[in-house]
């Protein structure tokens, strides 16, 4: 099953949802919590990457009975340096956004812990692709 | 195992409902404060009551996500309407509190303590609930 969602950049009123939508067909699918768990951290984590620092995008979770592969592609300013951007506390995030309780360099961290399988190509002035997988066991 | 009777969170925290409808609240296993999103997604457990001072509709989402008991707004903020509805919407019980984070916080933490949902030697240390 493929579910595939739009994501808005600064659309923080939406900001949310398709991970949401993504946690509900897992728990229909029958995936172990743990599964669900690790796949919504990374589901929500990029989208609201996308949402903070990239213009427009999509998340896409692709599930099979085996695994959940989560892929977030987006339009935007891209990742200078991956490695500085998988450290935690590191963030580009703007003060605003801050106050909300976003851009604590947490993201990126988070999605390297919950994910089985990890990879991050990024262009600068072009966008960035995440992909993702959590083995459901 | 007991539970913590809802009427008395409510009272103990002083609590104000944000939801109109008739709602059964959940259990409550415990209980996390934190107000950056990416914390609480990663850390919170299953059931437990989020004490935050966010208000945004966003804690809605993370709250659903994680699969939490309640929200609790603290130290007298009071959520928007759209983050009510989204409440709603979503079946997360909502509150504020007049108390600030510590003092709701404390209050919870006596009550979770007394019926033995908390053991002041074990627990506390946080870790990822990822695996």
């Amino acid at each position: 099953m493929q579910l595939k969602f739009q994501v808005k950049g600064m659309d923080f009123s939406r900001a949310g949802q398709a991970a949401t939508k993504i946690k509900k067909a897992l728990q229909l699918a029958g995936m172990d919590p743990a599964t669900i768990r690790k796949a919504i951290i990374i589901a929500y984590e990029a989208e609201m990457n996308i949402v903070i620092h990239a213009y427009h995008g999509t998340l896409t979770a692709n599930i099979t009975p085996h695994k959940v592969e989560i892929i977030a592609e987006d339009e935007g300013p891209g990742i200078p340096d991956i490695p500085l951007a998988m450290q935690e506390g590191y963030s580009t995030a703007p003060p605003h956004i801050r106050e909300m309780g976003f851009g604590a360099g947490m993201g990126l961290p988070n999605i390297k812990k919950s994910a089985d399988e990890l990879d991050i190509q990024s262009e600068v002035n072009k966008g960035t692709k995440l992909w993702a997988a959590v083995f459901n066991n | 195992m007991k539970l913590i009777d809802w009427r008395e969170i409510i009272a103990e925290l002083e609590l104000t409902a944000h939801y109109h409808n008739a709602l059964v609240l959940p259990p409550v296993y415990g209980a996390y404060c934190g107000d950056m999103m990416s914390d609480v997604l990663a850390r919170a457990r299953r059931g437990s009551l989020w004490i935050t001072i966010q208000r945004h509709r966003n804690v809605i989402a993370v709250a659903s996500l994680v699969g939490l008991s309640a929200v609790v707004i603290s130290g007298g903020r009071v959520p928007p309407p759209d983050t009510v509805a989204l409440a709603e919407k979503e079946g997360v019980p909502l509150f504020s509190t007049p108390l600030d984070s510590f003092h709701a916080a404390g209050r919870l933490y006596y009550l979770l303590t007394r019926v033995g949902l908390i053991n002041p030697t074990a627990d506390g240390v946080a870790k990822p609930q990822n695996t």
